[in-house]
């Protein structure tokens, strides 16, 4: 059964069911029901008629008021006409039709109102339930002439008219639902069906049955007409209703224990509680739509603030002054004169170009593209692992043109950015006040300050520093160096590489047009100073632990960002986000909440749990920690100034949980998890914060978090129990027993590189990989070559992978040589060092560079005749797959792109084979077998685009599983191990994976097993940065690297 | 034979120079030596070398590229070296780098060096041949260019790597020179009417016909000193980045065809003064042809002109 959901919009009194056509369809239904049910089990066969006066359920203001209705006269007046043989008064139908409009509250009707206030008192047992007769029902009437309300009045002439008033008989029968009063079902009857019907065990069994009918009966409705956009609302915690303390504390009416309806609960919990995930299903999907809906729509919402509010309306006003400006220069006007007209932005007047600055910018909205494509995607599909340095300098900073405009509006053309590393985190006295200790460099400096300045007001002055190429607008600051080294040791995983990169990136956007917040005063500052955006970095634990253990790999870091400029910060201020943020993303009319809060709300949900339809989540142990995902916080401005000279900054960190402790009761009470002394430790937090909370001068800051992008995950049973709050998805290599092949947890993960065995360390995961993956008998030798002299020999022998440099390589002996030639594994590429004017690929030759990865960071800088590629760190093994791996793509996109540039030399030497979306290339390629590949790749629409012998559609988005049988499979059971079919598509299209889910789940089949999905995006992105790299192994490695997601 | 090159074994033993005896040839030598240019002197400690050899030995020195050399370099070494008193004929310098160059093993299977800072030694080289079929297949094959010496326990050259490249050095400049001519010739010539080739054409009208085959203009831009230093610190940004571009493709097209086509070890090396004047009427004549700033854009020049003019130069520096 689900948790309820602290979040949900409607009332708290969550049995609060309204239904659709209540009057007219629900009460004629249930009438006839309840007199079947009757009439049958008491056997009457006699004349009998039933008033059912029940809760208005047609809107919530009845139900809020317990206004009370008679239900379903018209299929009375038909039930007793039939029965009795005639027809109804004129009388009587003069009060049918006003009865049918008459409304009461609860307690004030005659016998209603009587059991009501029993009930609302606590007190009704089975010996309230007694039978009376209608002469002291409609005493007062008999004796004085007046009715005790209008309801009796016009019950009158109706029952006189069927019944003999004087001696016939009535019995009350309170109307009952999941432990809730709802209604009275008063049964009129002929004298002669006393005996039937006031026998004791009768009675309460006809209690039981209308219970249990009209519990059926709602939860029918629970799911029907409007309802069906709501999650269950008869959420009434059958947990609870099935236990003692129920029955003793919240409802002590006798009669509930009397017709043991807490055994009945307990007997039945499974039954409710799939009635209920049953009607909970349908709304959740709903649901899950305007989710998907708001996500985009708050997603736009930030490109069109951020980028093209601000930036892009700057920047194309500009270039229209730079275009105008070059045509009148060239028009021959005074060049002086001419200045004079333009604003003084280097952008408009400098005749240097600007293709440096352009092309990051295009290549950032390129990025975005695929950032919305990922914005609907359902279910993880790798991502990567990057540097922090990495994402900071090369995909985000190198951009000046767009982020020196974000703060445009406020004519701030200078943007620093500073960071603040800090050691892991330490204990907090309270979980909200953090001292945090600021690392230190090797120098002894703290790493706390001016990482770069991007002005553009102003042109770099390249005599500064020669080191880092960049572009025109960018300084590197004074600590560059130590935070590159710091940084580049912060491994990130981003889910979705470009995806979950701009998530980060839109989180920090948001961040820099909070500018607009601030006193004209401090915006003029900024002018002349910079806006300074404070990004800072701690690792640390999701583990419930006070302190983390000292040399503890911490699984996360909590980034802080805010703008380094004080504000004044109220208690409100304080802690407005986090209320707004606690509730849903869309408002009650499931209207998206826009604004740079839901934003990051959005971005920082995809960052944790790799996809941004985890948004709303609260169901699992991490959900329930880590919800709405973003803290607030804040620094004393005067306070750390004075700290920074031992490193400490004392930083306040607001959880949502610790805002609003009853949300952690709401949520663990009555589970194992819950704590007390948690629950006492975040109600001081809360307490603490309001009562002694002074207003101050500081900081704003919001946190988040990114994981740790890590090696070897360890599947065993001690470690699953983590599982609810691992990013499986971060690691890159799973190593897992047989058993736990199969658990479904590992193959959502999207983990690729999944190993049978323990490994401990990076090299021998890999070398239990490559086993598996390469699968060679003896072993798989890769000769490098440079101009046909042997360069290097990468080797793996099965057990180990060594790279033999050409020094090396001549020690070996000839005997060792020969048997490497017998390996059944032989590839050979014959390299060439692109700088050396080779500008142009050329036929089977692969060019490297001495800035790509391949000399950079697995050569370590030297040649790959001279390079000492150790086994330490998998280098070695890590070229050897990036090499090995077999590679067969069918896209046109990613073919045009490397038609124009290499394609023999990526198929023959690099084991990477490119095509056209063509038939018949592909039925060629089908003959041969596709198990040659390690990965295939085939885009969506080429799938589409098969045609039968007469020219039909062959396969739809949801033939998946046929094509894979007809095209992959071809008659086999299953693809070898070391197969990976992968879809990419540049929509955010995935129905085809839920199809092949749901055919794994119910069937044999194994499709997801070896399926997988990368958007096109990602794939293009690692082919365009190469290309224009000129580096060919960069290629094949960016490319093997966004295949297996790390 | 002295090579300057990133030598790695003296690079290991923290050496600036070393000796190579040549196997069964007692008066030839290769001094290995590890020096870069990295100051305005640094050419001395090679004029020094030069200066050690037997005064009657011919010596020829190649400059790796790599090691900072230009053929800026050739020129004053040479200056140096004559100054110093040695005869010009018996000097001769040359530029080399990237694999490209004859003395590599890599472009003729025949050279010394190979490409990673040694001498070439691959036990498992990659040759092709043709198969009983006809068809080329690649096959595996141990080149050392060096043996070991039992009795004086050291490497010695094998005397036919050492020949053939001293023998193409000997004559690199006019078979360059010759193939050049050639080229020019079966790329100009018009078959019929003949007289068409004795016909004097602008400089311009020359340069579209040569451009049709853009290695073989900026070969003949090499050659008549377009791309030497002196001249790229004259030009624009743009203009020396076209330069680059045009050298790039020239040296890619030698690596693909393994044959040296850059000249710019050439004009230094010609020191007979007969060959020097030869070489400046050359450059007088055709310069206008390959630079449209130059002088004498007016004055036209026949085929046969030009045909004449790079044989004459060609059999002057044979006759030196």
């Amino acid at each position: 059964m689900k948790n309820q959901d602290p979040n949900h919009r409607e009332s708290p009194k969550s049995s609060r069911l309204t239904i659709e056509n209540f009057s007219s369809v629900f009460c004629p239904f249930l009438h006839e029901r309840f007199f079947n049910v009757v009439n049958h089990f008491l056997e009457l066969e006699g004349k009998f008629t039933l008033i059912v006066n029940m809760l208005d359920r047609s809107d919530q203001d009845s139900i809020e008021q317990e206004m009370m209705i008679y239900a379903g006269l018209d299929k009375q007046r038909k039930l007793l006409e039939q029965t009795f043989g005639k027809k109804t008064s004129p009388k009587g139908l003069e009060a049918f039709k006003k009865l049918s409009k008459y409304v009461f509250q609860a307690g004030a009707g005659v016998a209603t109102g009587e059991l009501y206030q029993e009930f609302k008192e606590g007190k009704l047992g089975m010996e309230d339930i007694k039978e009376g007769y209608l002469s002291t029902y409609f005493g007062q009437y008999l004796h004085n002439g007046r009715f005790e309300n209008d309801g009796q009045e016009l019950e009158h002439p109706i029952l006189d008219h069927f019944f003999d008033i004087s001696k016939d008989k009535y019995m009350s029968i309170p109307l009952i639902q999941f432990g809730k009063f709802d209604g009275v079902v008063h049964i009129v009857y002929e004298e002669g069906l006393s005996h039937k019907i006031k026998a004791t065990d009768k009675q309460k069994q006809l209690i039981r049955l209308l219970v249990f009918e009209y519990e059926a009966i709602l939860l029918d409705y629970d799911s029907f007409g409007e309802n069906i956009y709501k999650s269950s609302m008869l959420k009434q915690g059958i947990d609870r209703l099935a236990s003692e303390e129920y029955y003793q504390k919240d409802n002590p009416n006798k009669i509930l224990q009397e017709l043991n309806l807490q055994e009945y609960y307990r007997a039945n919990k499974a039954y409710f509680a799939e009635r209920m995930r049953q009607n909970d299903a349908i709304p959740t999907e709903l649901l899950k739509q305007h989710h998907k809906n708001a996500i985009m729509s708050i997603i736009i919402d930030s490109y069109a603030h951020n980028m093209s509010a601000h930036s892009l309306t700057a920047l194309e006003w500009w270039f229209r002054l730079r275009a105008q400006r070059f045509e009148e220069e060239e028009e021959d006007a005074n060049e002086m004169l001419l200045l004079e007209n333009y604003p003084s932005i280097p952008v408009v007047i400098s005749s240097k170009r600007f293709a440096g600055e352009i092309h990051p910018l295009l290549r950032f909205l390129l990025d975005k593209g695929a950032f919305w494509t990922g914005l609907t995607r359902k279910g993880s599909f790798g991502g990567k692992i990057s540097s922090l340095y990495s994402v900071l300098w090369h995909n985000f900073i190198q951009n000046p043109l767009y982020l020196g405009t974000i703060a445009f509006s406020e004519g701030i053309l200078k943007l620093n950015i500073n960071v603040t590393i800090y050691e892991s985190r330490t204990t907090s006295e309270n979980g909200i006040h953090r001292r945090k200790q600021i690392k230190k460099t090797t120098n002894r400096e703290y790493l706390n300050g001016h990482f770069v300045k991007i002005d553009l007001e102003e042109f770099y002055d390249p005599n500064k520093s020669q080191k880092h190429k960049h572009t025109k607008f960018v300084t590197p600051g004074r600590l560059f160096d130590d935070f590159k080294e710091e940084l580049k040791q912060t491994r990130v995983y981003f889910p979705g590489g470009v995806v979950g990169r701009h998530a980060f990136f839109t989180i920090l956007e948001n961040e820099i047009r909070n500018v607009k917040h601030f006193k004209p005063a401090q915006i003029e500052h900024m002018k002349t100073h910079g806006l300074t955006l404070n990004i800072s970095v701690e690792p640390t634990t999701f583990e419930e632990v006070r302190d983390i253990p000292m040399g503890k790999e911490c699984e996360l870091f909590v980034i802080g960002v805010w703008l380094k400029h004080p504000v004044k910060i109220d208690y409100d201020l304080l802690t407005e986000k986090l209320k707004r943020l606690e509730g849903d993303i869309v408002d009650k009319n499931y209207i998206p909440k826009l604004g740079g809060s839901y934003q990051d709300k959005v971005c920082a949900a995809m960052l944790m749990n790799n996809e941004f339809i985890s948004v709303q989540n609260q169901e699992s142990r991490r959900d329930k920690k880590f919800y709405p995902w973003m803290k607030t916080g804040t620094s004393q401005f005067d306070r750390p100034q004075a700290d920074e000279k031992v490193g400490v900054v004392e930083d306040m960190e607001i959880s949502l949980r610790r805002l609003k402790p009853e949300r952690y009761k709401l949520l663990h009470g009555g589970s194992e998890q819950y704590s007390e002394a948690k629950y006492q430790e975040f109600v001081s937090a809360a307490d603490d914060l309001k009562n002694n909370y002074q207003s101050r001068k500081g900081y704003l800051k919001k946190f988040f978090h990114l994981w740790r992008g890590e090696n070897i995950y360890h599947y065993n049973k001690e470690k699953s129990i983590h599982l609810e709050w691992e990013n499986l998805a971060r690691f890159r290599f799973m190593s897992l027993s047989k058993e736990a092949r199969a658990d479904h947890e590992v193959r959502k993960s999207g983990v690729i590189r999944l190993i049978e065995q323990a490994a401990d360390s990076i090299e021998e995961a890999y070398c239990l990989w490559l086993r598996q993956w390469l699968n060679c008998q003896s072993g798989y030798q890769v000769t490098i070559k440079v101009a046909n002299q042997t360069a290097a020999r990468l080797v793996f022998d099965n057990d180990r992978v060594t790279y033999y440099n050409y020094e090396k390589y001549l020690e070996l002996s000839k005997s060792e040589r020969q048997d490497f030639q017998k390996f059944d594994g032989q590839q050979t590429i014959n390299m060439v060092h692109s700088e050396r004017e080779i500008t142009t690929a050329s036929e089977n030759i692969c060019r490297y560079r001495s800035h790509g990865i391949f000399i950079k960071q697995i050569c370590e800088g030297n040649s790959p005749s001279e390079a000492v590629i150790t086994e330490k760190d998998g280098k070695a093994a890590e070229l050897l797959e990036t090499v090995a791996t077999r590679v067969g793509i069918f896209d046109n996109r990613i073919a045009n792109r490397i038609k124009r540039t290499n394609a023999t030399t990526l198929s023959e030497s690099l084991r990477c084979c490119i095509y056209e979306e063509q038939t018949p290339l592909w039925e060629e390629e089908k003959k041969a077998g596709f198990d040659k590949f390690h990965f295939l790749v085939v885009h969506l629409s080429f799938i589409e685009a098969f045609r039968d012998e007469k020219g039909y559609k062959k396969y739809s988005e949801k033939d998946m599983a046929k094509f894979i049988d007809n095209e992959i499979l071809q008659g086999r059971k299953e693809m070898p191990k070391n197969f990976r079919l992968v879809i990419t598509t540049g929509r955010g299209r995935t129905h085809w994976w839920s199809k092949l889910e749901e055919l794994d789940q119910t069937t044999d089949s194994s499709y997801t097993r070896f399926t997988t999905f990368r958007p096109v995006e990602s794939l293009i992105a690692s082919i365009e940065d190469s290309i224009s790299k000129k580096d060919d192994i960069e290629l094949k490695y960016r490319l093997v690297k966004v295949l297996f997601g790390s | 034979m002295i090579i300057v090159w990133k030598w790695k074994d003296l690079e290991k033993a923290e050496k600036t120079e070393a000796i190579t005896y040549i196997k069964g040839l007692p008066d030839a030598l290769i001094v290995q030596m590890q020096w870069y240019k990295t100051t305005s002197t640094s050419l001395n400690g090679i004029a020094q070398k030069i200066q050690e050899q037997d005064k009657d030995a011919k010596v020829f020195v190649f400059l790796h590229r790599g090691n900072k050399y230009v053929d800026e370099d050739v020129i004053s070494l040479r200056k140096m070296v004559v100054q110093a008193g040695r005869p010009s004929h018996l000097f001769k310098c040359f530029l080399f780098a990237d694999g490209r160059d004859f003395i590599y093993y890599s472009t003729q299977s025949i050279g010394l060096l190979g490409n990673f800072g040694h001498y070439m030694h691959d036990p498992e080289y990659t040759i092709e041949e043709e198969d009983a079929n006809g068809v080329m297949v690649q096959k595996m094959q141990e080149v050392c260019v060096y043996e070991f010496n039992e009795l004086r326990q050291r490497n010695e050259i094998l005397p036919r790597y050492f020949n053939t490249v001293w023998n193409y050095y000997e004559f690199e400049f006019q078979k360059k020179i010759k193939e050049l001519r050639l080229d020019l010739l079966s790329h100009l010539a018009e078959i019929s009417p003949q007289h068409i080739n004795e016909n004097s054409q602008l400089a311009s009208s020359w340069r579209k016909k040569i451009e049709r085959n853009n290695i073989l203009f900026f070969r003949l831009r090499s050659f008549l000193g377009f791309y030497s230093n002196a001249n790229i610190k004259k030009k624009s940004e743009l203009e020396k980045k076209l330069c680059e571009q045009e050298l790039g493709e020239l040296k890619n097209h030698e690596r693909e065809k393994y044959i040296s086509y850059v000249f710019d070890d050439c004009d230094a090396n010609l020191t007979a003064v007969e060959a020097k004047e030869k070489f400046q009427l050359v450059c007088k004549s055709l310069y206008p042809i390959v630079d449209m700033k130059a002088k004498g854009q007016e004055s036209g020049i026949s085929l046969m002109e030009i045909n004449q003019l790079l044989y004459d130069l060609a059999s002057c520096i044979e006759n030196n």
